[in-house]
């Protein structure tokens, strides 16, 4: 209580002053973004996919630990009276909030930090502590405002095409580029449709709220043999062969966030992975030592090409990103097309 | 209409006309596919030249005969449609697409890529920042056990170098 005290008094008065070697007085402030930071939603693990795992008996990699909370009775011992505010879940939600708040403010503020004496920290709690120019905390206070007002949601589509790098030199796209005129998207799609060699690999569309961290993926699930193994087992000491059986996730997944800017700005972070198994997978024979002898076992294993591109965009609302990767191991290109618009919540 | 609905159709309207007897090139859809997309004349070249195979067999003799008329005028058609695809082609060639766009400065803030390839026994890997401008190339072997691929690798070699930053 004393503690939230202080903080709400902190955050009316500037605390520090400097106006060392004629540099612009630097104030401190701090803000209550804890009702932004529970915006964010759980957060969950990154999906990797095109690697292999192995698949145990059914049921065994899905079943998780019990939660103690989650016992009658012990319950209890672990809420208090208010579990929706005091669970250790909203705690982690709320910090992990208020680190990706901080992170926005740290990379788009303007003008940013050049100096020793501005820094931008953050509390477990929710607080935003911010050191800096009155032209800093004038932006700040806007983004906030901006953020807690803002009543849409945002379409991110991400186009993902292989295109050969001379085709991309004909159409006069050497490097990243922005398309400002959204009209402009269809006429270089169009074109890129119509150039040679060009493969569309997928393009998939979501829509997210704001800050909340999206994930969509198409995959598809592959088992396979991936090793043979020899087991004793009663009556009579016989040996078994038994396979080890792996799953491998191969197709596309895409994980975006984004957060609204002013002046009709969107931060977006983009991460896309594609994995491709080639088929059919080629099998061959090994040889396994058991006490009658040796067996020949067939194994196969993937051949997998997988992809993964992080970028950290920023957009004008409605505008559109060229990103253009060199994976130096082909001559064609990787182009992403990426796509941000604003749209209306139904 | 997608692209794929619409070949589709084109293919649709070509054994139509085959079928009945009726020079496909005749057909103003087909003849509108062909001049739009004339990636499509090749197939339906080699699909005429193998009936002609067929043509050509004793039984079919005579009905080819009837209609060799029809097939100078596919031929004729063959000709014009050819002509007209190549005039497209050129005229599309010297069409530079109208769009304009702006350098990615400060709006592509970070941007790396990772190329992963496993053949079953070894992973090789190559990570790209293109902003930053640095490349590194990782080749691992896959452990004998399949217990677990990734965590339980040799490195075998580990270069980085650079590449011009944009």
């Amino acid at each position: 209580m004393l503690a939230a005290l202080m903080l709400s008094f902190a955050a009316t008065l500037p605390i520090q002053e400097l106006d060392a070697r004629g540099q612009q007085p630097v104030l401190l402030q701090i803000h209550d973004v804890s009702d932004l930071a529970e915006r964010m939603g759980p957060e969950f693990p990154a999906r990797k996919i095109g690697t292999s795992r192995p698949v145990g008996p059914k049921g065994t990699a899905e079943r998780g630990v019990p939660v103690l909370a989650d016992i009658p009775l012990l319950g209890s011992l672990f809420t208090n009276s208010d579990p929706k505010t005091a669970s250790p879940e909203h705690a982690t939600q709320v910090a992990a909030g208020t680190r990706l708040i901080e992170s926005t403010v740290r990379r788009h503020l303007t003008p940013q930090i050049s100096d020793p004496h501005q820094s931008i920290g953050s509390t477990q709690a929710g607080s935003l502590v911010f050191n800096g120019t009155r032209a800093q905390h004038e932006w700040l206070k806007e983004f906030l405002t901006h953020l807690r007002s803002y009543d849409k949601l945002v379409e991110v589509e991400a186009r993902f095409v292989r295109v050969p790098g001379e085709r991309l030199k004909e159409l006069g796209i050497e490097g990243n580029s922005v398309f400002p005129k959204p009209e402009d998207v269809p006429t270089l799609l169009e074109a890129l449709k119509q150039t040679p060699k060009v493969e569309f690999m997928s393009a998939p569309r979501v829509v997210v709220l704001p800050l909340q961290r999206a994930s969509i993926s198409v995959l598809d699930q592959v088992r396979y043999v991936g090793d043979w193994r020899v087991e004793t087992v009663e009556p009579g000491a016989q040996e078994v062969l038994v396979p080890e059986i792996e799953e491998l996730e191969t197709g596309l997944a895409l994980d975006v966030r984004a957060v609204p800017l002013p002046g009709e700005k969107l931060a977006l972070t983009l991460e896309a992975q594609e994995a491709r198994l080639a088929r059919p997978l080629v099998p061959f024979t090994e040889k396994l030592k058991t006490k009658k002898g040796e067996v020949e076992v067939a194994i196969a294993l993937p051949d997998v090409a997988i992809q993964r591109v992080q970028t950290e965009l920023l957009l004008q609302d409605g505008s559109t990103a060229v990103l253009v990767v060199d994976p130096s191991s082909s001559k064609d290109r990787l182009v992403i097309v990426v796509t941000v618009r604003s749209v209306a919540a139904k | 209409m997608n692209r794929i609905d619409r070949t589709g159709e084109f293919w649709e309207r070509v054994h139509a006309a085959l079928d009945e007897r009726r020079d496909p090139y005749a057909d103003p859809r087909v003849a509108q596919e062909l001049a739009e997309r004339p990636e499509l004349l090749e197939p339906l070249a080699e699909l005429l030249h193998s009936l002609e195979a067929l043509e050509r067999t004793p039984e079919l003799v005579v009905q080819a005969r009837k209609r060799r008329p029809m097939a100078r005028f596919a031929a004729a058609a063959v000709v014009l449609a050819t002509g007209g695809a190549v005039g497209v082609l050129a005229m599309r060639r010297e069409r530079t697409p109208q769009f304009t766009f702006e350098p990615s400065r400060g709006t592509v803030l970070s941007l790396q890529a990772e190329f992963v390839r496993f053949d079953g026994l070894s992973w090789h890997s190559t990570s790209v920042d293109m902003l930053e401008g640095w490349r590194g190339n990782r080749s691992l072997l896959a452990a004998p056990s399949t217990e677990s691929q990734f965590p339980s690798v040799a490195v075998l070699a580990t270069q980085s170098f650079q590449i011009g930053a944009q």
